[in-house]
């Protein structure tokens, strides 16, 4: 019943257009986005009583973003490899499942009043449809645009970007809509849950897989082209051990753990930055400002990286973001009283933190080709999973240390900011050090093609 | 040699990407309604 779920049957035909490919893709993202707007469920979480009176507190609320977080990670590296042999739509289809299963679970445990359940059931079920989710669509997207990878991944992660921009509206919506319902958030999650699975049903059934040996109609592979653009195929477990993936590895991670450092505070470092002239509300859009330039980042910098190349791009990311992070204390009152002017920098350094994102997959693919670059990426992913935790650390852990010994707040901003650019000097270095993959990773074959033909 | 290839209609290429299109448009619209209050 479930086959045509199986690869062979996803192949497209002759003629099929290869433009239904990134609609098939952000219809995934679109709904898995979703848990960037997780936030919304924190106060009515809070406020929700069990049985005996009994409330949760802010730390076990967020334990569930956490979990899901952490799942995403692992389950892309755990899953990576079953999805390149299973093809994109199975991947896809279990995503869908788990992700849409995960919020009815959840709803269960709301209605309940069970924290257990919440945690199994949008942490840990719709965390593997979210690590599934986000690497399945990426390998086969890098097959239908072999002319253009940075703007075919590029596309489906802006829309893992743009999902928290529909998820945070539909929640809040969703809630005031089931407000005299006697649970509103277990009423809210159970449509959700059935909206996003049917929406990316819609992805399930869109999806194909290029014929082999498939080509864009005139597109000639470029005869000479950068060492780091490789013709050849590597195993995902030949890739864990070359040296490259763990210096793009070490890139990932100090691009996204800087970027959180502005988004983890974004509200109130603006509010201390400028005291006295930006108002909570305001605050609330400058959050807005940045989820557009997140979004917009991920396309634009991936696209650009199809002209520029990929170590140009972090090289951009890299030298302008240490520029950036140590002007960025500058624009506060204290010196320059500039709220445009941080506002722009700010909105610059997070659309390189999504362009980081969206530009990854595409670097893969040139060091390892494309093989097994969804199961490489989804290993690659531990280093999100790593800065998630790393990042706030940081950023927490200064600002305690300041309000803990009666210092002014907007003191640590500096220190935090200039933290974030020694990690980008970090990322800097690891990029350069990035070579072409040597010989002894790639698959047998195609070393064995390397002999004959010397 | 006659081959047997169907193109893919424009018409569905325009449909599946409205289908994702709007639920992103509607999105986007939220939230740069939220970011204009950054300008007031």
């Amino acid at each position: 019943m479930l086959r045509f779920l199986d690869r062979e049957v996803s192949v497209a035909h002759p003629g099929f257009s290869r433009w239904l490919v990134p609609p098939a893709a952000l219809s995934i993202h679109l709904a898995i986005g979703q848990v960037y707007s997780f936030s919304i469920f924190k106060n009515p979480l809070l406020a929700l009583k069990g049985a005996d009176g009994a409330v949760w507190n802010l730390k076990e609320v967020g334990y569930i973003f956490s979990i899901a977080i952490a799942v995403l990670g692992l389950s892309a590296a755990l899953f990576g490899r079953w999805l390149e042999t299973a093809g994109p739509r199975k991947a896809m289809f279990v995503a869908a499942t788990c992700f849409g299963s995960g919020f009815l679970v959840a709803a269960a445990g709301a209605a309940s009043h069970s924290l257990a359940l919440i945690y199994l059931g949008y942490g840990v079920i719709g965390g593997v449809g979210l690590g599934l989710g986000y690497i399945s669509p990426v390998s086969t997207l890098i097959k239908w645009f072999p002319d253009r990878p940075g703007l075919a991944t590029g596309l489906a992660i802006m829309g893992f970007g743009g999902g928290a921009m529909i998820g945070s509206p539909l929640g809040t919506r969703l809630m005031v809509f089931y407000r005299a319902s006697a649970h509103p958030i277990a009423a809210t999650w159970v449509t959700m849950g059935l909206l996003y699975f049917v929406f990316m049903m819609f992805g399930v059934f869109t999806i194909r897989v290029p014929q082999e040996g498939w080509k864009p109609e005139g597109w000639v592979p470029k005869a000479t082209h950068s060492a780091l653009i490789s013709t050849h195929r590597v195993d995902v477990n030949a890739a864990f051990r070359s040296p490259q993936f763990w210096l793009l590895w070490v890139i990932l991670c100090m691009n996204v753990t800087a970027g959180i450092g502005i988004l983890e505070q974004a509200s109130p470092m603006i509010q201390d930055l400028f005291r006295g002239h930006v108002s909570a509300a305001a605050a609330a859009g400058f959050v807005g400002v940045l989820s557009l330039f997140n979004m917009a980042g991920r396309f634009v910098w991936a696209s650009m990286s199809d002209f520029i190349g990929r170590k140009t791009t972090y090289f951009v990311f890299f030298v302008l973001g240490v520029l950036l992070y140590l002007a960025l204390p500058f624009t506060g009152t204290a010196h320059l009283d500039s709220v445009p002017l941080f506002v722009l920098i700010a909105g610059v350094l997070i659309s390189m933190y999504g362009g980081g994102f969206a530009t990854i997959p595409a670097y893969l693919k040139d060091l390892f080709g494309g093989y097994h670059v969804s199961a490489i990426h989804g290993r690659l992913l531990t280093a999100w999973s790593t800065a998630g935790i790393v990042g706030p650390l940081i950023v927490n852990g200064i600002l305690d240390h300041y309000v803990a010994n009666h210092l002014p707040k907007q003191q640590a901003y500096p220190v935090i900011l200039h933290i974030m650019a020694a990690l980008m000097v970090v990322g800097f270095i690891a990029n350069l050090l990035v070579r072409p993959v040597a010989q002894k990773y790639w698959l047998e074959s195609a070393r064995s093609q390397v002999r004959v033909a010397s | 040699m006659v081959t047997n290839e169907k193109k893919t209609s424009p018409i569905l290429i325009a449909a599946a990407w409205f289908v994702v299109s709007i639920p992103a448009a509607w999105g986007v619209y939220y939230t740069l309604l939220n970011a204009l209050k950054l300008f007031q």
